[in-house]
């Protein structure tokens, strides 16, 4: 029994390995599909160096993308910790968070496959909200929870 | 992905939970207050079959994270669960996954263009 606390998605690319490898970690090429224009201090991901850009995506231009590589496996698995910065009416810390992308070689195409963990790890302090709602149907609150938990 | 300031404040007031999830009595405590509507600090003794003075340590951090509600009824405390928290934690998860899928259309086109 346990909660589920990740988020795990993929896709199959149809490109070779290689190709899909060099597009998650060379920066210039990360940043064009995960929009975020690097400050150009490291040119690909490499365990222990911190990258820093800005987000370009249309409405959140601007805001500061970092991110830590804690995993590079050739051609196979990437994985780096980002924080999740609070608001700034927020009493918190970030929130710090593990992304890996796995890559697995399917005749010509590439599996690609993102998990994001660490949702339970807190932040150096907590914000406490006062904000509470009335409550649903037990019955529906009992589907919520079983889609929530594993095992 | 990449949260926008309403997802970031959605997955920052998810963390406790999470945290407080991440333990298997405490997850049965929630399950059993899910099933049942509710219970006595002794009724959810006797479900998960540990002392009462764990079960009230359990509880009080449920409570914490805001996953349970208490009140005192005589000599016996009665709880409840709140479950607007655990739709609050899934949608923080909803959002994270969607934007991802996202992310990997972006790369998927980027990589096949």
């Amino acid at each position: 029994l346990q909660i589920m606390n990740h988020v795990e998605r993929d896709i199959v690319v149809h490109a070779p390995r290689s190709k899909v490898w060099r597009a998650i970690t060379t920066l210039s090429s990360f940043g064009s599909w995960f929009e975020v224009a690097f400050d150009g201090a490291e040119e690909t991901f490499r365990v222990g160096a911190t990258v820093r850009g800005a987000i370009t995506s249309q409405g959140h231009e601007g805001l500061p993308f970092e991110a830590v590589a804690t995993v590079v496996e050739p051609e196979h698995t990437l994985a780096f910790r980002w924080p999740h910065l609070p608001q700034p009416d927020e009493d918190a810390g970030p929130v710090w968070t593990t992304v890996t992308f796995t890559l697995t070689e399917r005749g010509a195409t590439t599996h690609v496959a993102v998990r994001e963990e660490g949702f339970d790890a807190l932040p150096a302090s907590r914000r406490r909200t006062d904000a509470e709602r009335n409550g649903e149907g037990w019955g529906i609150q009992v589907e919520r929870i079983k889609r929530f938990v594993e095992g | 992905m990449r949260p926008t300031p309403e997802h970031a404040r959605a997955l920052r007031a998810a963390v406790p939970l999470f945290s407080a999830l991440g333990d298997e009595t405490r997850l049965r405590l929630v399950l059993r207050l899910a099933k049942d509507g509710g219970g006595s600090t002794a009724d959810l003794c006797a479900a998960v079959e540990v002392t009462r003075q764990a079960v009230s340590k359990h509880l009080e951090i449920l409570e914490d994270a805001k996953l349970v509600r208490s009140r005192r009824q005589g000599r016996e405390r009665q709880w409840e669960l709140a479950p607007e928290r655990l739709q609050d934690a899934h949608d923080a998860l909803d959002a994270i996954g969607a934007r991802w899928d996202a992310a990997l259309r972006r790369l998927q086109h980027f990589v096949e263009r």
